[in-house]
This record gives structure tokens, C-alpha cells and sequence, in this order.
């Protein structure tokens, strides 16, 4: 599905990702973990043509995308739920949805628009109940699952997660990765980026771990949840230093 | 059709593959960089930029790593994790210098156990088996990688050890209806001469397959065994600093062994100039661990002699192919300014008699001069009772290794079990005394 190798990517002179190389299989859930300015969000953010990849190559189903512009890359099937999710607070939710869909659906059709909306709200009741809400009302998990149902309107082959958990209430978070659960058994492909290690894990096939734009470790949940520097770093088990 | 014990790694499409190996390959790198101090030394002595190695190739841009680096970092100089980390820790045997101390962590553990679960059903082994493992447990690595591979594929698993008591190791194998031998081949032989004088016909035990390694070993060993013992019997390859036994090992083609590429990346260089060989060709093989916390090694020079084997193998696995090692860098002797492998006198023994004769060569210098002398065990088979025969068999033997080799040789046939053997019960391929 995307297939990434030797990603260099940044802002202006500064360097953030450097010689990334990474991975998702159809159908898989991956997660990349890392701490406070590792490039997580700048790697989503590379993927989905907001940033510019300076060098490497990013392949979605086999064509080079690192070129491409956002637009695009949405068209190729390619989505990304932004970090702090970024639904517009002045618009219902109704129409926060149908935004998603507008690179497919322009013009008038909308049968199939509506159509495209009830298997949305099917997946998320709560989004029914709240329909003509202006999206800026919504508690915040309502607004994470807004924000994930707007990009799944433009039906993406893989969708991109950047800290769904982020300024949510715990049980909010565990409601949310639910759902990322259930979107991968409806045959969804997802790349999911997030400082909650632990939740990620217990939901993800496979992760990564990146530092300082570099990626230092590959492996199954299994094999993360047991690593003693992902646990001491990212799980908060307790900290020694080499030697005792 | 044996088993795939894990198909995802041992069938992935090549391009799958290589993805996955240039990923492990680079985090690898970052790690080592960060973690392993001889690492960031020598990558910055060589003004080596990790971040250039963007392809599987690339990797021939690195430095290698050799046995001697590894015994100036004894003991955990390597370590790349700290030592809370490690759970397991093994040693090489030490007998040619200090010795190497190899540190494994959970995961460590827990892929070893896969990729020798992977070695075993490769063979034809499965969770009804009674394997009987004859390799030591001890610092060694044979014996503990070899048993979490068999137990963990669910075989019934009987650690009866390199035991010297041949024949309590006879009863074992009959009492508890072995089907799976693992051990050294000069091991098995040894086995298989003790069956003889308890006089049991291996008919008598139930064994099916042997897997044998940790030593050379050719196709008419593999006969001999396979006649005296009644099992198909397999090649397995490993390296202690490598984890141990589960780097390779042969499927039912018996065509070469399959690599566990997902952990390991192999390639072949020339051992004198440390330049990569095309495949085919034969040379040292060099291995980079791209899954290992604990001891991860860059391009480690293994100083077994091998070469990658070309084309895809019928059994289904996706992974490359190595020939078995059928010598060592270290058997490399000089002879009057020539280089020689003793396989090469093997290859030669091995025409000349039609069998593959057990033989040692042995350098003297007399009065200045250096001489080369090879013995070779007589076998029934060999045996004639015309001196005129066993004459001409000699100097055909001579005249060939003048030809090939470019070296002269005095032939001495000598009788069985009088040549001099390493503590494994193998022969010592060359005894210099210059």
C-alpha cells in the first residue's frame, strides 16, 4: 500500500526527517511512535503533500507520490486526520462531512452524497444525532470521530492519523481507538502516528520508533511492548542508567 | 512437502523483502551509531554517513567487524542495550584468544527460537517429533538455540547433550523412540560406530532425520550417515557471535541453505581482499544482524567459506540460498607463496578414490625447505591388494594437486580414526609445523 524509503523532509534549512524508510501492508494498522519533535506529524504531514519531500520516495499502490500536491494525494487515496483535527467550528457537522467528499462527488449528486453520509453516521450514531450542529459545539471526542469521518467521505485507501488521542479524556481515547479498530476490519489501511505508546500498541500490527527524524526500531506490537527502551522511554516503566 | 513454519518472512515476495531489509538495516545503523561506542568510532574514523546507505548494497560502504575486534571488546564493550536489558548471555569457546561474550534480550530470545523453529520444520520436523539434541549446553550456543526452536515448535525435546557416554546416549535415543537427531556429523559417526559394537541395527531406533552442523561436512559424510543411522540428514548453519545456530539451513531440496533473511543480511566477499564476489562464486561469508537488540553486528566477518546460491528454490521459500561451509578462512594455508584451501585437496581426494575421504595435510619445513605431506584415511572400499594399484592411486592423487593446485605433495595412506581431531571430534584440516 505505501511503501517509503530514504524520506528526507523539513522546513526551510531545518532538517527533520532524515532517511526515513517505512512501510503499511492493505489492511494493516502501524504506528509510529516517538517523542516531542521526533517528525511524526512532519512524516504524516510529507505523505500527504502539505510538506515537501526533499528527497526519497514515497509510493502509494506503486506510483510516486512525493512529488504530487495535497489534492492529489487525496484523490490517490490517500487521507489524513490532522493532529488537533481541525474541523471548521462554523459549519454543522452535516457539512464538515460533505467537504470531505468534495474532491468525488462536485456537482450535483446529491443522492449519492446522502448515501455517502449514512454509511458515515452508521459508523459514528453519534454524528447522526448531532447533524445540524455547528461543528465548534461538539465535545471533543465528537469532534475527533468528525474529523475521521470527514476524511473516510473521500473513500482513502489508507487513512493517516496524526494523535487522535491528543486532549482527550481517557475514556474518550479508549472510545476512539476502538473505533480505529473497527475501520481496519471494514478493510481500512491505517498509519497512525501518537505519543500515547501504549494505546497505539494494543491496537497496531506494527510499529516504528523515530528520534530526532530517525528511525531506531521496527517490529511487531508484540515485539515494541517488550523492547526495554520503547518501555522506558515511551510506556513510563522506570529509568537506570547502563551499568547498574 | 516439509512444513513452512513461518511463511509471511519465508515466502515474502523478494520486493517485500528487501523493503523490510533496508528498514531493519538502517534502524540497525541508528542504533548502533547511538548505542555501541566501537561503532560510532569506527564509522567516524572511516567518515562513514549512515545516512547514505539508501539501498541493500549500500552496505558495502561500511566497515567490517571481525572476530578480533570482538575480543577487544570482551566482555560487553558490543552491548548495545544496557546490561539490565540482557537476559541471556553466551561465550565462544576462546581457544585461539579471549574468548567473545554474546548478550541476548527477551526479543533476542524469542527470534532465535523462530528462526530455529523455522531451521527445524525446513527439515521436515514437527510438534510429533522426539527430538534428542546431542550438542553441548553449556556457554556454547548450540544446544540452548537449538532446544527454544524445538520447543517452541512444540516437538518433545530430550536434552541428552554431546554426552562422552555414546551408549547411555544409545539408550536414550531407543528407550525414548527418537525420531530427530540433532548433533556434530563426527558426533553422529561416532553414534553410529557405537551402534555397531552394541551391535543394534539402527532398524532398531526411530529415527527419521538428522539435522547436523557446527562443523565442515560434504555429501559423502551425508551418505555415510544417512546409510549407518537410517535418517534423511540435514545441514544446518549458525555462528555463536550470530546467536547460534538458525542463521540458515536446508529445506527438503537439500540444495543449499535457506538464509533467514529478515533477520540477517549475508554476502560474500573475497577473503583476501574483502571485496564482494559475484554470486556463485565462492568466498568469506560476512553477515549483518538487522533484528538483534542485544549484540547486533555489522558486516561480521564469519570466516566460513561459502557462496550464495542463484535462482528460486522449488520448495517456495522466497530466500537466497547458501552453499554449506565446507571450509574455514583459517584453513587457509601458504604453501611456497601459493594459497591453498584444503577443501581443494578434498575436491581432488573425492575423484580420485570415488568416495570423500577423511584426510589432513601437514606442513613440515626439513633442512629449510618447506614439504607438504597428506594423509589420507583408508576405507575398505579404497583397499586393494595390489601394491601396484594402490601406487598408481597415489600418484594420480599427487599428480593432480601438482596440476591444480601447483604444489607438490607426498601422499601417505593412513588407517582410521589416527588422525589428529579438535575437541568436536573433527579432523584438523591442516597441521602446520613450520
Amino acid at each position: 500500500m505505501l511503501k517509503i524509503r530514504n524520506l528526507n523532509a523539513g522546513y526551510g534549512k531545518l532538517r527533520v526527517l532524515k532517511g526515513v524508510s517505512l512501510h503499511v501492508a492493505p489492511g494493516e494498522i502501524v504506528t509510529i511512535i516517538g517523542g516531542n519533535g521526533s517528525g511524526k506529524s512532519t512524516l504524516l504531514r510529507t505523505v500527504a503533500g502539505i510538506v515537501r519531500a526533499q528527497e526519497g520516495e514515497i509510493m502509494l499502490g506503486g506510483r510516486d507520490i512525493s512529488a504530487d500536491e495535497p489534492e492529489t494525494i487525496v484523490s490517490a487515496g490517500c487521507s489524513l486526520v490532522p493532529e488537533g483535527r481541525l474541523i471548521f467550528n462554523t459549519m454543522t457537522v452535516r457539512e464538515n462531512l460533505s467537504l470531505g467528499a468534495y474532491p468525488r462527488l462536485r456537482g450535483d449528486r446529491k443522492t449519492d452524497l446522502q448515501a455517502e453520509l449514512e454509511v458515515i453516521f452508521a459508523m459514528f450514531p453519534r454524528l447522526r444525532e448531532r447533524e445540524y450542529q455547528l461543528g465548534g459545539t461538539l465535545s471533543g471526542g465528537e469532534q475527533q470521530m468528525l474529523a475521521i469521518g470527514r476524511a473516510l467521505m473521500a473513500r482513502p485507501r489508507l487513512i493517516m492519523l496524526d494523535e487522535p488521542s491528543m486532549g482527550l479524556a481517557p475514556i474518550i481515547v479508549k472510545n476512539i481507538f476502538e473505533e480505529i479498530r473497527k475501520l481496519r476490519g471494514a478493510g481500512n489501511t491505517i498509519l497512525l502516528v501518537e505519543q500515547n505508546a501504549r494505546a497505539a500498541l494494543r491496537i497496531a500490527d506494527r510499529g516504528y520508533v523515530i528520534e530526532t527524524g530517525q528511525m531506531v526500531l521496527e517490529g511487531t506490537s508484540e515485539e515494541l511492548l517488550n523492547n526495554n527502551d520503547v518501555q522506558r522511554a515511551y510506556l513510563g516503566k522506570e529509568y537506570r542508567s547502563i551499568g547498574e | 512437502m516439509h512444513m513452512i513454519y513461518n511463511a509471511k518472512f519465508e515466502t515474502m515476495p523478494r520486493d517485500e523483502l528487501i523493503q523490510l531489509q533496508i528498514e531493519r538495516l538502517q534502524s540497525t545503523l541508528n542504533r548502533v551509531y547511538r548505542n555501541v561506542g566501537f561503532y560510532k568510532n569506527i564509522f567516524d574514523e572511516n567518515k562513514i554517513d549512515i545516512e547514505k546507505i539508501k539501498r541493500i548494497d549500500d552496505i558495502r560502504q561500511l566497515p567490517v567487524t571481525t572476530k578480533d575486534d570482538l575480543r577487544k571488546s570482551y566482555p560487553y564493550n558490543m552491548f548495545a542495550v544496557p546490561l539490565r536489558d540482557i537476559v541471556r548471555i553466551h561465550s565462544t569457546a576462546g581457544r585461539t584468544g579471549k574468548p567473545i561474550a554474546i548478550g541476548y534480550t527477551r526479543n533476542d530470545i524469542l527470534n532465535w527460537s523462530d528462526q530455529v523453529a523455522r531451521v527445524l520444520a525446513a527439515a521436515g520436523v514437527t510438534e510429533n517429533d522426539f527430538v534428542q539434541i546431542a550438542f553441548d549446553y553449556n556457554m556454547f550456543t548450540g544446544g540452548f538455540g537449538l532446544h527454544y526452536g524445538a520447543e517452541k515448535m512444540g516437538a518433545s525435546v530430550i536434552p541428552s547433550s554431546q554426552s562422552g557416554n555414546v551408549e547411555r546416549q544409545i539408550h536414550i535415543m531407543k528407550d525414548y523412540k527418537t525420531t530427530v537427531l540433532l548433533s556434530t556429523p563426527s558426533y553422529a559417526h561416532r553414534i553410529a560406530g557405537h551402534l555397531r559394537e552394541m551391535g543394534i541395527h539402527p532398524d532398531e531406533l526411530n529415527l527419521k532425520i538428522g539435522l547436523f552442523g557446527a562443523e565442515p561436512w560434504g555429501e559423502a559424510t551425508r551418505g555415510r550417515i544417512e546409510d549407518a543411522l537410517h535418517l534423511s540428514a540435514y545441514n544446518i548453519y549458525g555462528v555463536n557471535e550470530m546467536m547460534g545456530p538458525g542463521v540458515s539451513g536446508e529445506c527438503g531440496e537439500k540444495s543449499g541453505l535457506h538464509v533467514n533473511e529478515d533477520h540477517y543480511i549475508v554476502e560474500i566477499v573475497d577473503p583476501r581482499t574483502g571485496e564482494p564476489v559475484q554470486h556463485g562464486t565462492e568466498g568469506e561469508l560476512v553477515i549483518t544482524t538487522i533484528t538483534r537488540e542485544g549484540f547486533p553486528l555489522i558486516r561480521y566477518r564469519t570466516g566460513d567459506i561459502s557462496s550464495i546460491l542463484e535462482g528460486a528454490c522449488p520448495c517456495g521459500r522466497t530466500t537466497l540460498r547458501m552453499e554449506r561451509v565446507a571450509a574455514r578462512t583459517d584453513d587457509l594455508f601458504v604453501f611456497n607463496g601459493i594459497n591453498i584451501f584444503p577443501a581443494q585437496i578434498g575436491e581432488i581426494l573425492k575423484r580420485a578414490t570415488g568416495i570423500d575421504p577423511r584426510f589432513q595435510v601437514s606442513i613440515d619445513n626439513v633442512a629449510g625447505d618447506d614439504v607438504m605431506e597428506v594423509k589420507v584415511e583408508v576405507v575398505e572400499s579404497m583397499f586393494n591388494d595390489e601394491i601396484k594399484k594402490i601406487m598408481a592411486l597415489k600418484n594420480g592423487i599427487a599428480a593432480s594437486i601438482e596440476r591444480e593446485v601447483g604444489a607438490t605433495a607426498k601422499i601417505t595412506l593412513v588407517e582410521q580414526e589416527t588422525l589428529g581431531t579438535t575437541t568436536g571430534g573433527r579432523v584438523k584440516p591442516v597441521i602446520d609445523n613450520r
